[in-house]
């Protein structure tokens, strides 16, 4: 058999010495020897029926050796992974130590690995959040966000007043031309002061039905579009109706709009319930960073320099393709951050720390959770993906195929924050008191 | 005739191989060479006793070649094959290899 020891000669770095016995090493042999003579010509003999003897006469018996050591090195080197429970983070460094007379063949494999980590409490992690009962007057407010959604608009014989539905023709100038975006026809719109460009809606403000008039407004210093910002435009407008919008009475008539069986009771009570499924996800979703972050601050462990070294440079690398698709180059971009590689870098480093410790952490944490990704997870996944993407589910599957162990992982850490944060004593703090009118 | 003369070369073959579980050990042999001669030739060279031997010539294959229009036939040579018996418990080894055991 086998035998291997180890010497952690870093906390993140292995030395396994693995002897491979002799009669395994025949027995390998003797595979190999097997799958060779398969593909060789001797004269006198069938392909795969000469001798070893005769073989190795005329090739060699390292051919045999060397093919019987490539099979077995990582297979007893895995074997080792495995009795040891260590978890590998790159290819080993392999050695084949000198051979001792009447020795077992010893090789010797460094290898950067997992650290060990000590788990430190983490159940019961206190988390303060915001509450996630939902007050009367949030439940009133979305019941008043429906209630203006389901208004119907009535025509009055009057002028325009503010908070009024009107429908307009307008085309705006400047200096006399008209520009890009500055004329409608029949548009219905609700008159308010916060919707259109100072000026334009106090001009609309006392017209009639009918009526045209010329209106003389300013585009803000700060207009999204930089041509028009600064300037005055005169608009020619035309009021052909105006409405003013009724608001149904909240009661089970109301109610009876969204679900034919339900009353209003029914109505509120449903709200109430969505409502506070949205807080929770909310509360939830802030809750996993700060919970993270407190499990972080618990553990100390030495980082795996090389994880950290591949995520800052992935990091980097995202950073450096998001600003070239943004259509600037690198240096550029420094410049205008006033920053200097370095210390970009640095940063990134420290990012990269974090991420790949809390990594670990969710990791280690899940191993003595024994959480796992089940069949059905991952094809709730690759259903949600597909729906997100609205792509038929073997496209998904096509796609995440070289990605697999990544999904599983991203599962199986889903799933850790999720048991962290049931088992998390979990403070809400009071809501504050909003004025707001129901 | 001299010994190394009358013994050309072992015949090692598939065939040949099964033989030597019984003491019997193939050589090509010179086509007019009798079994006397190969007895004390294998005798004199391996240091060996003989029990027994059989002999049989084999006849060369006729062979055609065509190359570029030109065809030509030709017959590779006759030669003389011998199956030879060793007491029992001897066996007959090559520049130290036993190429003759599997």
């Amino acid at each position: 058999m086998t035998a291997a020891t180890v010497k952690r000669i870093d906390p993140t770095q292995v030395e396994l010495e693995i002897s491979i016995s002799q009669e395994e090493l025949d027995a390998a042999r003797e595979v190999a020897f097997k799958q060779l003579v398969r593909n060789v010509r001797i004269p006198g003999f069938r392909p795969g029926k000469a001798p070893r003897k005769i073989f190795e006469a005329q090739y060699g018996s390292n051919v045999i050796s060397d093919r019987a050591m490539d099979a077995l090195v990582p297979e007893a080197y895995n074997r080792a992974l495995r009795e040891n429970d260590l978890q590998p983070i790159d290819e080993p460094q392999m050695e084949l130590l000198p051979e001792e007379e009447g020795q077992p063949v010893r090789l010797r494999a460094t290898v950067n690995v997992r650290p060990e980590i000590e788990l430190r409490e983490y159940k019961g992690i206190a988390l303060s959040g915001p509450s996630t009962a939902v007050s009367d007057a949030d439940l009133n407010r979305s019941l008043e966000a429906l209630r203006h959604e389901s208004a119907t608009h009535v025509p009055v014989d009057r002028p325009v007043a503010m908070g009024d539905v009107a429908t307009l023709d307008y085309e705006g100038r400047i200096d006399g031309v008209p520009f890009e975006g500055g004329a409608a026809q029949g548009q219905a719109t609700e008159i308010l002061e916060e919707r259109f460009i100072p000026g334009f809606a106090q001009g609309i403000v006392g017209m009639s039905a009918g009526e045209s008039k010329e209106v003389e407004a300013v585009f803000p210093e700060d207009y999204s579009k930089k041509e028009l910002a600064g300037k005055s435009a005169v608009f020619s407008i035309t009021v052909h109706d105006v409405k003013i919008p009724e608001y149904p009475e909240l009661d089970d008539e109301f109610a009876k709009r969204f679900n034919p069986k339900a009353d209003m009771a029914e109505l509120r009570e449903d709200l109430r319930k969505r409502l506070a499924e949205s807080a929770k996800t909310r509360s939830r979703r802030a809750l996993s960073g700060t919970l993270v972050d407190e499990l972080l601050a618990r553990h100390e462990f030495p980082l795996p320099a090389l994880m950290v070294e591949r995520e800052a440079a992935s990091l980097l690398d995202e950073a450096k393709s998001y600003v070239t698709r943004a259509g600037m180059t690198w240096d550029e971009y420094l410049a205008q951050q006033d920053r200097t590689n370095d210390a970009v870098v640095a940063e990134y480093r420290v990012e990269a720390e974090k991420r790949v410790k809390s990594t670990l952490l969710l990791e280690a944490v899940a191993k003595a959770e024994k959480i796992e990704a089940t069949s059905k997870d991952i094809e709730a996944e690759i259903a949600s993906l597909s729906r997100q993407y609205g792509q038929p589910r073997e496209a998904i599957i096509e796609m995440l195929r070289p990605n697999f162990p990544a999904l599983v992982n991203g599962i199986v850490r889903s799933k850790t924050v999720d048991f962290l944060l049931d088992q998390a004593q979990i403070t809400e703090t009071p809501p504050e008191v909003e004025a707001t009118g129901a | 005739m001299d010994a190394r003369d009358i013994i050309i070369a072992p015949l090692i073959t598939e065939k040949s191989m099964a033989g030597t579980v019984h003491q019997q050990y193939s050589f090509e042999v010179h086509p007019r060479a009798t079994k006397t001669q190969i007895r004390h030739a294998v005798e004199a060279i391996f240091k060996v006793n003989v029990l027994k031997i059989n002999t049989t010539n084999v006849g060369g294959k006729l062979k055609n070649f065509a190359r570029r229009g030109m065809r030509s036939s030709g017959k590779q040579s006759d030669w003389k094959k011998a199956v030879v018996t060793l007491k029992p418990g001897q066996k007959i080894e090559i520049a130290g290899l036993n190429y003759f055991e599997q």
